[in-house]
């Protein structure tokens, strides 16, 4: 009787399934396309949609957002776009509700006594004005993977073009860093190869560290959907606590924090040790690489010989001592790697990014992929994932970076400098030649005073919320904050933990409230129009560094002119004549993200990330670069970077080219890394491992989504993951308010056992969207060396019960 | 049947088990047998199969009386469809049809939001959700719909619980956001073309395919068709309701 019931439902599901495939692949057929109803109900008239990217994370998917009356309405997934196919996730339903908490700022605030009290926007220009003039070598800019194209663009033309200061970083560094130095360590260039494509051809999906089920929801339903279609797709979760990813997987192997770098040296162990190296394609298109002294991104080549001796120690048995992981699960990953009959995606996100070795774990795993040929051909991609709408759009490719220039060039390469100010028509030598400061050094300049040589002395934030995010808060944000000679500037939408402290707070546009560009993580360059306007005084972001820059061409500031005497960001009308667009009342006569995006469409052949023109991307629904003009003039994106079937900077004939190689043959780098101990482990005061991360109802620091009603019922305050036989050992009972200690830091929170995620003995999990109980008080500054990216997922920390002494 | 000796959870199990097995019974044999339902009447007042219809029966009552046990556990399993026709028939109940709306719109931020659950969750994975859900049930006053759209499996990526399963810090309790949002209603039935004619589907069938998830037999009263037994809903019910489907941008 079971049996039957099953075999019903799953034909059911088949056939629902069937029907749902048919229709994306048929949609205007079997979905009416809104031909309007000659009579509609009064309920459903007057809703207009159009589209928009969600404005969550960096899946990307693309919604249509339906409008009336000026206001959102409703939220639909689009059912004809290839990221998502009609589907979303409980946050992108729901991304409308985030315009219309009652709490959006909307007028500019200065705080005076304490105070934070509104002013014009015209006496918010001059003070950031007054602050730059004051000291410009001393202004930094900290901008987000959540800057639309032209905000990024406009910010860093206005530094590093404007200002000739490179003291600009996007949080991206505290989220992807690590990924960008992988990509460029093993290829010479950023961004991934693959695509989504390949989630709908992989046999073997191995999470590393990495729980897409919560994080990544619609990219991880592509894959378990297929198993509802009946295919047979192997989940490997490679991780350091359960979580709702792992209940989908077959194998879960559970490392001891810091360990998946013996996890992946034992991979590569395991395909030497059985011969099943693909050795036509290592020959062929690879090389090998391993750490310099002193260390550098680009390492030392090495031969396969001392490849070889460098992985030898990391038998199945040897990494089992280390990781935990048992010998016969190494062996496992490693048969599975040595098969050419299989196709082996892996993706990752936080898990090895935020690393202080997240350069060794990103080239790591992309030699397991290079080694083993599963590579380049759908469904066979090493896949990092982000976690920001355009962490790769924007902070990436544009080159929000402190050390880069638009389109993958560096500042401190005389070329690319020179190459930029062709393009911005600026003087030469305007550009610094000095990389700025990366975030954690950015605030740690600015939290320290400036008699002790700290010369950052006013930070402009625009899309983040560093007051929150920041690790080790104590160190890198409280002092500045207290420091009367420092100066916070913060452009939000909402009040955050990081605007209660600002001394200028200025209201944004968001979202839909204004035109944008992102870029997702599979290289997708999305657009979308203006929709609804946004509250109050609030402005676009793009417009507010644009009325800067003019404020100090006005003033007389001279790298607000380009060579000529033009303003930096001149925008002729059709038929001549410039258009005042630092003037709100002008700044929608043109469409200013167009004009930038044209203009910075102009850097990124050199590495080719081609971009179409604008008017493209209005008529897509996203577009992955390269993308390329045909003979008849259409314009064609690119899947499958690298390989010969379908990346066009591939020569005819030419099955693989990395035509960005390192060592300039062409070649991907094959890297050895050894498993290092992290900085900080637990001990006899400070037991536990704690790690930090997302779920699936709040999106980051949950400034949006905590003013979204079903979000917040769901997840109202964060919590904290612990083992039954750790809190029995403390006399804890579930949900007990409980105290948490690291060295940096203490907060209280209460105990969830076996609750959303269910980590080992030993460790305990703690997620960072709760602006009321700031975990990033405990976490630890250490951080990569060639990323500079911290690591959030590993630190030691104690729990004890509140009322008893601490230090029991 | 559990050994004796079986502690009580051990039982409660078994019981579940038995449960859902039969629940599943009926879904494939109401699913797949030709219905017996005959020739449409003029509406009654009375509810003409109200003897066939089993007494709603609490929780501890199961529990003690495990299926065919009783004269009316013998009666349940081919009552279920026939519970649904009578209360179908009763005449049209303005205020039936309105509840049944609001309590709707009341798990939705909008028309075409995923509703919330409105018990809490654990679930990782689809199986358990499944156990109630892939063909839904109606049982001591719950009623649980059967998923409109089978074949996707990470029912928690849209579906979120309506309250939290943790401790809540203080303050949080009775948090609730402040917003303006306000969302797009659902239509208030769909349109007639005229007198007599087959109502439209006056919402987007975009995941929506199993039209008895809401209108079947464990659909809210006045939500129901009073024609169950007719499996082809779009052959009749025009799909113009709902959204765009394309955006021309």
């Amino acid at each position: 009787m079971e049996l039957d019931r099953r075999n019903f439902v799953k034909l059911a599901a088949m056939a629902a399934a069937t029907a749902a495939a048919n229709r994306t692949t048929t949609a205007s057929a079997a979905v009416p396309n809104l031909a309007p109803d000659p009579t509609p109900d009064p309920a459903l008239s007057g809703v207009s949609w159009d589209k928009a990217p969600c404005r969550f994370c960096g899946t990307g998917c693309h919604l249509q957002v339906g409008v009336k009356d000026g206001r959102v309405v409703a939220v639909a997934g689009d059912p004809e776009a290839d990221v998502n196919r009609g589907l979303l996730c409980v946050k992108g339903y729901h991304v409308g509700l985030a315009l219309y908490g009652q709490d959006r700022l909307t007028q500019p605030l200065l705080k005076q006594n304490g105070r934070q009290v509104p002013i014009s926007w015209d006496r918010a220009l001059d003070i950031i004005a007054d602050r730059i003039q004051a000291d410009p070598k001393g202004f930094a800019f900290y901008g987000s993977g959540q800057w639309t194209i032209a905000e990024g663009y406009a910010a860093q033309k206005f530094m590093k073009g404007g200002l000739a200061n490179n003291h600009i970083d996007p949080n991206a560094r505290l989220c992807m860093a690590s990924a960008v130095t992988g990509f460029l360590a093993a290829y010479g260039v950023d961004e991934p190869a693959g695509c989504y494509d390949d989630l709908d051809a992989c046999d073997v999906l191995i999470n590393w560290g990495n729980n897409p089920a919560e994080m990544h929801p619609v990219l991880f339903s592509r894959v378990i959907d297929r198993r509802s279609r009946g295919e047979d797709i192997q989940i490997i979760d490679i991780s350091t606590r359960r979580t709702r990813s792992t209940a989908h997987a077959q194998h879960y192997l559970e490392f001891k924090p810091q360990t998946d770098l013996a996890v992946a040296n034992g991979i590569l162990h395991q395909l030497i040790a059985n011969d099943s190296w693909d050795k036509a394609f290592v020959e062929k298109h690879c090389a090998f690489k391993a750490d310099s002294d002193p260390p550098a991104l680009h390492g030392k080549s090495i031969s396969f010989d001392e490849f070889k001796q460098g992985v030898a120690e990391y038998t199945p048995e040897r990494v089992e001592e280390i990781s935990g992981v048992p010998a016969r699960d190494i062996r496992m990953l490693g048969e599975l790697f040595g098969r050419r009959d299989i196709r082996i995606t892996s993706l990752w996100c936080m898990g090895m990014n935020q690393h202080t070795r997240g350069t060794a774990i990103n080239t790591l795993v992309h030699a397991a992929h290079l080694l083993s040929g599963h590579f380049g051909k759908p469904g066979d991609a090493p896949t990092s994932l982000t976690g920001q709408p355009s962490a790769c759009g924007t902070a990436r490719e544009v080159g929000t970076l402190s050390h880069l220039l638009p389109g993958g060039r560096l500042v401190e390469k005389a070329e690319h400098r020179k190459q930029a100010e062709e393009i911005w028509n600026l003087p030469e030598g305007r550009i610094h030649d000095k990389k700025g400061y990366h975030t954690l050094k950015m605030f740690e300049q600015w939290c320290k005073p400036a008699a002790d040589g700290g010369d950052i002395s006013t930070v402009w934030v625009q899309v983040t919320n560093p007051g929150q995010t920041l690790p080790n808060r104590h160190k890198l944000f409280d002092p500045g904050v207290a420091d009367p000679d420092k100066f916070l500037i913060v452009s939000d939408v909402y009040p955050t933990a990081t605007t209660r402290d600002a001394d200028l707070v200025l209201p944004s546009a968001m979202w839909v409230e204004k035109n944008g560009m992102f870029g997702n993580s599979e290289r997708r360059t999305q657009q979308w129009f203006k929709q609804v306007d946004p509250p109050g005084d609030s402005r676009d972001d793009v417009w507010q560094t644009i009325a800067v820059a003019r404020r100090l061409h006005d003033r007389g500031f001279e790298g607000m002119k380009d060579k000529d005497g033009g303003f930096l960001f001149r925008v002729e009308k059709e038929g001549g004549g410039e258009v005042p667009i630092w003037d709100w009342k002008h700044f929608r006569d043109v469409n200013v993200d167009k004009y930038l995006f044209d203009e910075y469409r102009a850097f990124s052949r050199l590495k080719h990330k081609d971009l179409a023109p604008y008017d493209e991307y209005v008529k897509a629904r996203g577009l992955r670069w390269p993308v390329v003009q045909q003979q008849d003039g259409s314009w064609r994106e690119t899947r499958f970077r690298f390989a010969g079937f379908d990346d066009p900077y591939v020569a005819k004939g030419k099955d693989f080219d990395f035509y960005h190689s390192p060592t300039n043959d062409g070649r991907a780098q094959i890297w050895f890394r050894p498993y290092e101990p992290p900085p900080e482990s637990p001990d006899a005061e400070y037991p536990l491992w704690l790690c930090t991360g997302r779920v699936l109802e709040h999106w980051h620091t949950g400034t949006m989504t905590m003013r979204v009603s079903p979000l917040r019922r769901a997840m109202p305050n964060a919590y904290v993951e612990m083992h039954r036989d750790d809190a029995r050992a403390l006399s804890i009972a579930d949900g007990e308010i409980v105290r948490i200690e690291s060295r940096r830091g203490t907060i209280e929170l209460p105990v969830w056992i076996e609750g959303r995620g269910a980590p080992p003995r030993g460790s305990i999990f703690v997620p960072f969207f709760d602006e009321s109980r700031l975990i990033n008080d405990l976490t630890l500054d250490a951080h990569d060396p060639f990323s500079k990216q911290p690591d959030y997922k590993k630190c030691a920390a104690r729990v004890s019960r509140i009322g008893e002494s601490s230090n029991a | 049947m559990p050994e004796p000796g079986t502690p009580f959870s051990g039982r409660l199990v078994a019981l579940l088990a038995a449960a859902v097995a039969a629940v599943a019974l009926i879904g494939l044999v109401t699913g797949t047998s030709p219905s017996t339902y005959r020739a449409k009447r003029a509406p009654s007042r009375e509810r003409p199969n109200a003897g066939l219809v089993p007494p709603a029966r609490s929780h501890a009552e199961l529990e003690r009386r495990p299926w065919g046990d009783g004269p009316a556990d013998s009666s349940w399993n081919e009552s279920r469809e026939v519970a649904a026709r009578a209360e179908v028939r009763e005449e049209p109940d303005e205020k039936t049809a309105a509840l049944a709306m609001a309590q709707r719109a009341a798990r939705r931020a909008f028309d075409g939001a995923p509703p919330v659950i409105p018990h809490p969750v654990r679930a990782g994975g689809a199986a358990e959700c499944l156990a109630c859900h892939a063909e839904g049930f109606a049982l001591a006053g719950l009623r649980a719909s059967p998923v409109p759209h089978a074949g996707y499996a990470s029912c928690t990526q849209c579906h979120v619980s309506s309250s939290a399963s943790f401790t809540l810090l203080e303050g949080n309790a009775a948090a609730d956001v402040e917003t303006s949002w306000r969302g797009q209603p659902s239509a208030n039935g769909g349109i007639v073309a005229y007198p007599g004619a087959p109502p439209a589907v006056s919402h987007s069938t975009w995941m929506r395919e199993r039209c008895e998830s809401c209108h079947g037999p464990e659909g809210r009263a006045k939500l129901q068709t009073p024609h169950p037994d007719r499996r082809s809903c779009l052959q009749c019910h025009p799909a113009t309701g709902g959204r765009a489907g394309a955006s021309s941008r």
